[in-house]
């Protein structure tokens, strides 16, 4: 997965100031590992899906979808600006 | 009508090791919703093959100022054959989208099954083509990030056997679906030799991870503290750890660690090269174990 570049991670800050940076980090890294399981065949990516329960981080492929779904809602909602 | 264009020969066997490269008809918009639009580019068929020629010139070495020289050995690239798929005649649907857009992120996701069975259907020489690792190029105007799946070898098939730590594995000559990657018609950077090493990596015969996120076990990337000086033992050598990673650090909430660096100058290619201290994404080369990893399978697949 191509990382984000400079600007665009800036434009997240700017355009999204209420996002935690611990949020985007999280984001990114759920991004990358929906990519390091096998989409049509899960079960023999077990032992990496082991190493990630053991890591405390989501084992399945839908547990990591749920809370990417979380974190886009959260890092991207748009907040009501001042009058 | 499809433009199928042999842009290098590879070996002249049946089956060469081949990149491949495809012009996105469709675009699922968004992933998994069963709602497909015309991929604008076959608006832009300059862009298609600017994005194919970078790709091709960013595998073999030969931008101006690129340090990593990944296919360009005399043993390696006059051994691999690059085609590309220009087809406007292409119908919008699901067998012929082989891109999404990501619902989440700005992210452009192959849709490999379709990409494999789209390659498939065109041939070169009377032969259907049979890809390694596919391309699959779209000018989508709201996303333009790449992303790979790895490559899903054929265990039931025979490869070249290796050892990694304790495990035995296989280098397997042929995949049950390539390795499949979704790229923007903009590429730039080492974007195509990123996504490239995730895509020509295995689900089953050890993988290729990012490294500017806390990855866990995978080839070039190990889980634990303290950061032991072996990072891994593969084929009986051993290879080091970076204790640093080089000029950014590990985030101290980080449990991974990486190889040593061909350049401990400079990120690796499988970390966030845009962090380059030069800003020069071109400085950055690979880990040892990566480069060395990488090369062995194209190794092994030739000698099929």
């Amino acid at each position: 997965m191509q990382p984000l570049k400079p600007e665009e991670l800036e434009k997240i800050k700017k355009d999204y100031p209420q996002a935690a940076p611990e949020d985007v980090e999280r984001y990114q890294e759920l991004l990358s590992k929906r990519f390091t399981v096998d989409p049509d065949r899960p079960s023999p990516q077990a032992a990496p899906l082991r190493d990630l329960a053991k890591l405390g981080k989501p084992g399945a492929p839908e547990d990591i979808e749920t809370e990417l779904q979380e974190l886009h809602q959260r890092i991207f909602r748009k907040t009501a600006k001042p009058r | 009508m499809a433009e199928i264009v042999v842009r290098r020969a590879g070996a002249a066997k049946q089956y060469p090791f081949t990149i491949c490269t495809a012009a996105n008809p469709a675009l699922e918009t968004p992933w998994n919703s069963g709602v497909f639009v015309q991929d604008p580019i076959f608006t832009a068929k300059n862009s298609f093959l600017a994005a194919t020629q970078y790709i091709e010139d960013c595998l073999f070495g030969s931008i101006a100022g690129i340090k990593e020289q990944l296919l360009s050995d005399p043993a390696i690239g006059p051994n691999v054959r690059v085609i590309s798929i220009w087809d406007p005649a292409s119908a919008v649907n699901s067998a012929n989208a082989l891109v999404a857009q990501d619902g989440v992120s700005n992210l452009l996701i192959p849709r490999r099954t379709q990409i494999q069975a789209y390659v498939s259907s065109y041939s070169v020489g009377g032969q259907a083509i049979t890809a390694d690792v596919i391309y699959a190029v779209s000018a989508s105007g709201s996303h333009n990030r790449a992303s790979t799946w790895f490559t899903s070898d054929d265990d039931n098939r025979p490869g070249v056997p290796f050892t990694l730590d304790a495990a035995a594995q296989t280098h397997r000559f042929f995949s049950d679906i390539p390795g499949t990657i979704a790229v923007h018609s903009s590429v730039s950077d080492v974007t195509p030799l990123h996504e490239f090493q995730h895509a020509i990596s295995s689900y089953t015969n050890g993988s290729i991870v990012d490294l500017y996120v806390d990855s866990g076990l995978a080839v070039n990337c190990k889980v634990g503290r303290p950061i032991p000086s072996s990072f891994c033992v593969y084929n009986g050598s051993t290879f080091l750890s970076d204790p640093t990673r080089d000029t950014l650090g590990y985030p101290p909430s980080w449990k991974s660690y990486h190889c040593a660096l061909i350049d401990s100058r400079y990120p690796a290619v499988m970390d966030d090269y845009y962090k380059a201290s030069t800003g020069n994404p071109l400085d950055c080369q690979n880990d040892e174990i990566t480069r060395q990893f990488v090369l062995d399978r194209i190794r092994a697949k030739f000698s099929r």
